[in-house]
């Protein structure tokens, strides 16, 4: 099964590089037409206006299949690079354009699709026999017990071998899906029992259902034209007009030929003329993955958890705001103009204050020339301590939201971060020495300064020491958000220890540097800042296009 | 005592430092998006 879901996936590669994304969404309609997909994504979710976008999503959806066998894991393990890497395929795809136009009637395309037949034979969904087809006959028949052989389905995909990790449990539920016959499209169940869905035996592979048939029981229930008032049964014109339970004691009675009184006969069913016989019930099978064992015991056996699969909301047709930017072709499209924007604006700010804080503002009265390290130290604090905090909140997304590039740009910032919070310690200890007299003082402000570079050492080589380049380690995401609790000990330092470094200077309330001195320190701080965020974009770009590379060379070495 | 040689220092190992991390992750990011539209076109 396994093998078919990579099919699949290989197909829509292939088919998103052939700049063919019409002909994709068909393929994967036609594939996959099931209203919950068998491989864990609403394909209503995947149709659209939106063009080749949704073509992205569902080759995304597609490759993650890989590994992703249901839409209802909270928690799913994915390979992120080839994810990546389908997406800047998708992307060329985009800028090459669509090389069949969107008309193709879909027999065309199946008879362009049907060009393999290996593949053919692992995406016939549509064609496949119903489970179990409730024909007229059947609707005779209460409380039939059915087997629903589930497996051997072609919809039901699968990896056996992702879900029966050591250190996961998966629990299989059939759901009935009913739908006329011929027809892939959904109809509502006779009654929401129908719609149930049925545990699956506890404890057994996939491979053991194979030798014992699932046997679920169909509770048909239909719908009564003899119910109500003589007014209402006019009204309702011989259409249904309410449901009642063909399970009662009195319904079976009514047919045994028991009789009953009017009032009985009147609540009873006429089952076989007035519901619809030409109903198929179709199972799919979903998983839950449990996820049991520690993170570490997990991760030795293998079992990689890295997010909430991010591209496609399971509540609504568009994903969350926050999920819309790990895709890595919508992230790019903002983050390739971005760059230079921030790199040139930032130099541009960064020349005109630190013009201006050497030659156009005059001496502190108190510190003299010295005063000017301000324009430079300050900044570098500033991006010091904001660089953390950026780092902390990417190390919460991470943990909490699992956004997949999270890690990526906590990554991106740690290096930057510790640059400039080494040379806040630097400048410092320049300024110092003409100002108090000496290079070092191990008071508050100057100790957690120096704490924060530590830990920034301490992200930096716990980063590094996993072999993941797109993401960083749990461990490290923790390690990130609880170094965030020096950040307040450091505004609060020249507070609660006063020793040489001087007070707040610029508060909410208000500065106590004159504006004459102040004015070139708003250019440095938002220029040093735009430049912060172009180096922070570089490495996240970096990042990716390596991990893209690893993709590919894994994808050619696999072939 | 003259204050300029502590400013000089100061800005030119801020300036320096930025600038240097700068221009790294720069061509960091040009070698590796370089290299990864290589391999597309290989392919």
């Amino acid at each position: 099964m396994a093998e078919k879901v990579g099919a699949v996936a290989d197909k829509l590669v292939e088919r998103a590089l052939a700049g063919n994304a019409s002909a994709m969404r068909q393929f994967l309609d036609r594939t996959m037409p099931m209203p919950r997909g068998c491989i864990g994504f609403d394909l209503p979710d995947l149709r659209g206006p939106r063009g080749i976008a949704d073509a992205q999503e569902a080759l995304i959806v597609a490759v993650a299949a890989r590994q992703v066998p249901s839409r209802d894991a909270d928690y799913v393990s994915m390979d992120w690079p080839q994810l990546i890497d389908a997406m800047w395929d998708a992307e060329e795809a985009e800028r090459k354009g669509p090389s069949v136009p969107a008309e193709t009637p879909p027999a065309e395309a199946h008879a362009a699709d049907t060009g393999d037949p290996a593949l053919d034979g692992a995406l016939r969904p549509v064609e496949a026999e119903p489970i179990v087809t409730a024909s007229a006959d059947a609707n005779h028949e209460i409380n039939r017990e059915i087997q629903v052989r589930a497996w051997s389905h072609p919809a039901v995909l699968f990896d056996e071998t992702v879900l029966q990790g050591p250190h996961q449990r998966p629990r299989r539920w059939l759901r009935l899906t009913w739908s006329r016959v011929g027809s892939d499209r959904a109809i509502a169940p006779p009654s929401p029992a129908d719609a149930r869905r049925v545990r699956l035996p506890k404890g057994e592979k996939a491979s053991a259902c194979r030798a014992s048939p699932v046997t679920v029981t169909l509770e048909r229930r239909s719908r009564c034209l003899n119910s109500g008032n003589t007014a209402e049964r006019r009204l309702n014109g011989g259409r249904p007009c309410a449901e009642c339970d063909c399970r009662t004691g009195r319904h079976r009675a009514f047919d045994r030929g028991a009789g009953g009184s009017h009032r009985q006969r009147r609540a009873c069913c006429r089952p076989i003329t007035l519901i619809p016989c030409d109903v198929s019930v179709t199972a799919l099978v979903e998983h839950r993955i449990e996820r049991l064992g520690s993170m570490p015991a997990r991760r030795q056996s293998g079992h990689r958890t890295i997010g909430r699969f991010p591209f496609v909301s399971r509540s609504s047709k568009t994903p969350a705001p926050m999920h819309a930017f790990a895709n890595p072709t919508r992230f790019l499209s903002i983050a390739k103009p971005l760059t230079p924007w921030l790199a040139y604006g930032g130099i541009v700010l960064i020349a005109i204050g630190v013009v201006a804080g050497l030659f156009f503002t005059p001496p502190d009265y108190l510190q003299g020339e010295s005063v000017r390290i301000l324009y430079v130290h300050v900044p570098a604090a500033w991006l010091g301590m904001g660089g953390w905090t950026g780092l902390a909140i990417a190390s919460l997304m991470q943990i909490v939201w699992r956004h997949p590039l999270a890690g990526v740009s906590a990554r991106a910032i740690a290096v930057p971060g510790a640059l400039f919070t080494a040379i806040c310690l630097a400048t410092g200890s320049i300024w110092g020495r003409p100002t108090w007299g000496t290079w070092w003082e191990w008071d508050g402000r100057l100790t957690s300064m120096l704490i924060l570079l530590f830990l920034y050492f301490g992200y930096i080589a716990l980063a590094n020491a996993s072999e993941e380049r797109t993401t960083v380690s749990r461990a490290t995401a923790i390690f990130g958000l609880i170094g965030a609790v020096n950040i307040p000990i450091i505004n609060r330092s020249v507070v609660w220890w006063k020793s040489l470094h001087q007070g707040p200077s610029i508060t909410l309330k208000g500065s106590t540097i004159d504006m004459a001195i102040l004015w070139p320190l708003g250019f440095t701080v938002l220029g040093f800042s735009l430049v912060f965020g172009a180096i922070v974009l570089m490495r996240m770009r970096a990042i990716l296009a390596e991990a893209r590379v690893e993709a590919r060379m894994r994808r050619l070495a696999e072939a | 005592m003259n204050h300029w040689p502590f400013i000089i220092a100061a800005y030119v190992l801020t300036l320096g430092g930025t600038g240097g991390v700068l221009l790294w992750a720069w061509l960091a990011m040009r070698a590796a998006e370089t290299k990864s539209d290589e391999l597309r076109r290989k392919r």
